[in-house]
């Protein structure tokens, strides 16, 4: 929680898959972001940080007020603890927050080194008081609860165990209890523990049940993704420390975008005591923006039922509906990294660091060079007239989904 | 090395006893992942082991959240009394189980525990109530070979038997059958057009939905290896078996020849990760970063034939103008020239160019787009 305030709130965790995104993040409001070093954690495909750039990140979030906590959450077998105990002291050194472990052995060996306090991974799976004491007598100062756990759980958990709680508040979740699904280990060679998971779940799957002569197809094992807004109140309530928000491998536009909402209606809260803005259906309609899952509440208030499942494959709201980033801003235009094309006159958003979207029209597009351009080309640099608002890793993105 | 059998309804205990097996596993649908038992028969299962002379052990390896924690471990309590131990996976049921009764305590490392230190640790947490570590099937030769004979405590391992590959606390099966889920069994076969494999056996009941690999995991051939490693009990789990086939089984393991035992097992088997882990290999491909930008200063935003090219300088990198750089394309082309100069994006010439700047830089021929830009003097 954030204390000397009249309404305290929990911390939002962001996630941050690169530089790049953890810079989105801290500015669109995350109190404190996740990332991943190049080894000992899961996505294994992220653009994980090497020990430069975790400094840069380090010293980027710390400027802003912005803590950084370094997953190494892969369960590791013993030949994968080469370089653990000297990585985890230069994160001490480097000056990272936490990190988030799952393994008890890497946790005994980040305590040995004199690592960063510890937060426990979803992976362990941790859904109750009684493994929340016994992990803090382990050393962890945090429990990531599974996400299986309810609110009212968490509330207990927290209460019993004299722990810090995180849960998730936002995105993609896990069908199977976290750290218990090998899948992928057995049917692709890759060890869903540490970092290769294919997400099988997300398959067709043909089935047969027993009892029936039939055959069913059916996306069967894959969930719905979390979307914790319209229960923030009951966090708060429950005393959760700290809500996450899931998605180190998504893009930039799904950092900046889901981490603004939560912090605006984290703020709305901390001054008014209450999520009773009339920003709330802006703010979900925010999160519609971003590539998703239909949403579900999941386990929240009660056990995840029939409807948490995600009876399809694709996602429903349309991620490249980002026009793109802004890179840089010059004396009359911003430089804008484009994602999706579009064309002079083309109605957009900026999507500000505090605040509503404003809708304007893109003028004057033009390449680097100041080469007239009718419309742009995804993976080039344009420069359109400046607005009010436009700076450095603000977004841009198109009106219609 | 000792027999533990996972017993099931169906079994006959005394035909079990007189085959050798040591031990019996049982589990209940209240406390267990996949036990089929209600409280009383399972009580009853254990009073007739005893009598027969097999130790008993109660499984309770659920994953159990805080709104039914205390129901279900003051329902553990009344069990505990009938049975020599039990075993849990979930800490929380191990921590109760320690702190709450005297049972002598099976910790279930199957899942994430795959290194000497995290195991250590466990057994010095549970110290003296702990009587057995149920080691992962994930583990290779080599792993158990480095691990089992540090440990103090008696290892488990499972010799033949199903291979769990997903638990989820979800119902998933009763939606596809049109009823709402009554937490009874239910059996079903899955197959994914996008694996090769086929045939994987699913389960729902009480805790939840599972799914199997189509193939059991059997090391019948491997068990001179196991016995060399002083690996103190072997498990079987039947399942998919009939009780005769079973016997036919526990007869095999526990003669001469254990290797017959996987003639006589009625499903396709495989070593698993006993060979070598080859989720290892991967792992380590994974993790390796496709290309080393460790030393590169800069990297190619935007290009157009012709125009210069934009650049953003990488963090702790600088550009000053008349250097020499090279720039390499994603397909590795290389090609160096001089910074005659560096601009800003308003155009104004600058001397040097600091860390996340973006600038242009003039025309290099066949420049593209994540090229990487590097100081010759550095290559
Ligand atoms: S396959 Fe699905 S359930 Fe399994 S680890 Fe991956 S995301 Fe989780």
């Amino acid at each position: 929680m954030t204390k000397n305030q009249k309404f305290p709130i929990p911390e939002l965790l962001a996630p941050a898959g690169s530089l790049e995104k953890l810079k989105t993040a801290v500015l669109y409001g995350a109190g404190a972001v996740y990332l991943g070093g190049q080894k000992f954690g899961l996505r294994a495909a992220a653009d994980n940080f090497n020990q430069e750039q975790l400094r840069k990140a380090v010293s980027f979030a710390h400027a802003h007020g912005s803590k950084v906590n370094v997953v190494l959450n892969a369960f590791l077998h013993d030949s994968d603890f080469v370089g653990l105990s000297d990585f985890a002291s230069e994160l001490k050194m480097i000056g990272v927050d936490a990190v988030i472990v799952s393994d008890l052995g890497v946790i005994k060996t980040v305590l040995e080194a004199g690592g960063p306090e510890i937060h426990l991974s979803t992976q362990a799976s941790c859904l109750n008081a009684s493994a929340a004491k016994l992990w803090k007598s382990m050393g962890v100062s945090r429990v990531v609860l599974g996400r299986e756990a309810s609110l009212a759980d968490a509330a207990i958990i927290k209460n019993e165990s004299g722990l810090e709680v995180e849960m998730f508040v936002h995105g993609s979740m896990c069908m199977a209890f976290s750290g218990h699904c090998v899948i992928s280990n057995y049917t692709q060679g890759r060890d869903s523990n540490r970092g290769g998971c294919a997400h099988s779940c997300r398959h067709e799957y043909k089935i047969a049940l027993n009892q029936s002569e039939q055959e069913k197809n059916a996306f069967f094992m894959s969930s719905k993704d979390l979307e914790g807004l319209r229960l923030l109140k009951e966090y708060v309530e429950a005393g959760v420390d700290c809500l996450k928000i899931e998605g180190r491998m998504k893009s930039v536009h799904y950092a900046g975008t889901v981490t603004k909402v939560y912090a605006e209606a984290l703020a709305h809260y901390q001054v008014h005591g209450n999520f009773l803005s009339d920003r709330i259906e802006e703010w979900a309609n925010e999160l519609r923006k971003v590539h998703h899952r239909a949403y579900t509440q999941a386990s929240l208030v009660e056990p995840a039922g029939q409807d948490s499942i995600h009876n399809g494959q694709d996602g429903e709201g349309v991620e490249s509906a980002v026009a793109g980033p802004i890179v840089a801003v010059t004396n009359d235009a911003m430089v804008i990294e484009v994602r999706r094309k579009f064309h002079d006159g083309e109605e957009l958003e900026l999507v500000p660091f505090q605040g509503p979207v404003q809708v304007f029209k893109a003028s004057k597009l033009r390449s680097l060079s100041d080469m007239p351009l009718t419309e742009t080309k995804p993976g080039s640099l344009v420069k359109i007239a400046l607005i009010p608002g436009a700076s450095e890793h603000v977004l841009v993105r198109s009106t219609g989904l | 090395m000792k027999l533990t059998y996972f017993l099931r309804p169906k079994d006959n205990l005394k035909l079990l006893a007189k085959k050798g097996v040591s031990e019996v596993i049982i589990g209940t649908l209240d406390h267990s992942r996949l036990g089929e038992f209600n409280s009383q028969q399972a009580i009853e299962a254990a009073k007739l082991a005893k009598s027969l002379g097999l130790k008993t052990v109660l499984l309770c390896d659920a994953l159990v959240g805080q709104r039914e924690f205390d129901s279900f471990a003051k329902s553990l309590s009344e069990m505990t009394p009938f049975f020599d131990a039990a075993r849990a996976l979930d800490p929380g049921v191990m921590q109760f189980l320690f702190d709450h009764t005297d049972i002598a305590l099976h910790f279930v490392a199957d899942t994430g525990n795959h290194n000497l230190v995290g195991l250590k640790a466990w057994e010095d947490y549970f110290a003296d109530r702990l009587e057995r570590i149920v080691l992962s099937i994930e583990l290779s030769k080599e792993s158990l070979n480095h691990i089992i004979p540090k440990l103090k405590t008696p290892c488990e391992l499972l010799v033949l038997g199903r291979i769990l590959l997903f638990h989820s606390p979800r119902a998933l099966l009763s939606p596809l059958s049109g009823e709402a889920s009554d937490q009874s069994w239910i059996d079903a076969v899955g197959a994914s057009e996008e694996s090769p494999h086929k045939g994987f056996p699913l389960v729902e009941n009480k805790q939840g939905s599972f799914m199997f690999l189509a193939k059991d995991f059997c090391l019948a051939e491997q068990l001179k290896d196991l016995r060399d490693m002083k690996l103190d009990f072997m498990r079987l789990d039947p399942t998919g078996c009939e009780p005769e086939v079973a016997l036919k089984v526990v007869d095999d393991l526990l003669s001469d020849q254990p290797e017959k035992a996987k003639d006589s097992w009625p499903n396709l088997v495989i070593r698993g990760f006993y060979g070598v882990n080859k989720s290892d290999v991967l792992f380590k491909k994974l993790k390796n970063p496709s290309r080393d930008k460790t030393h590169a200063i800069a990297e190619v935003l935007d290009t157009r034939k012709g125009d210069p090219v934009t650049v953003r300088v990488l963090d702790g990198a600088k550009l000053h103008s008349g250097m020499k750089i090279e720039m390499v394309s994603p397909d590795g082309k290389k090609k160096q020239i001089e910074l005659k100069w560096i601009r800003d994006l308003n155009g104004n010439n600058l001397e040097q160019a600091n860390e996340n700047m973006i600038v242009s830089l003039p025309p290099i021929g066949s420049a593209t787009c994540k090229a990487l830009i590097f100081d010759v003097n550095n290559l």
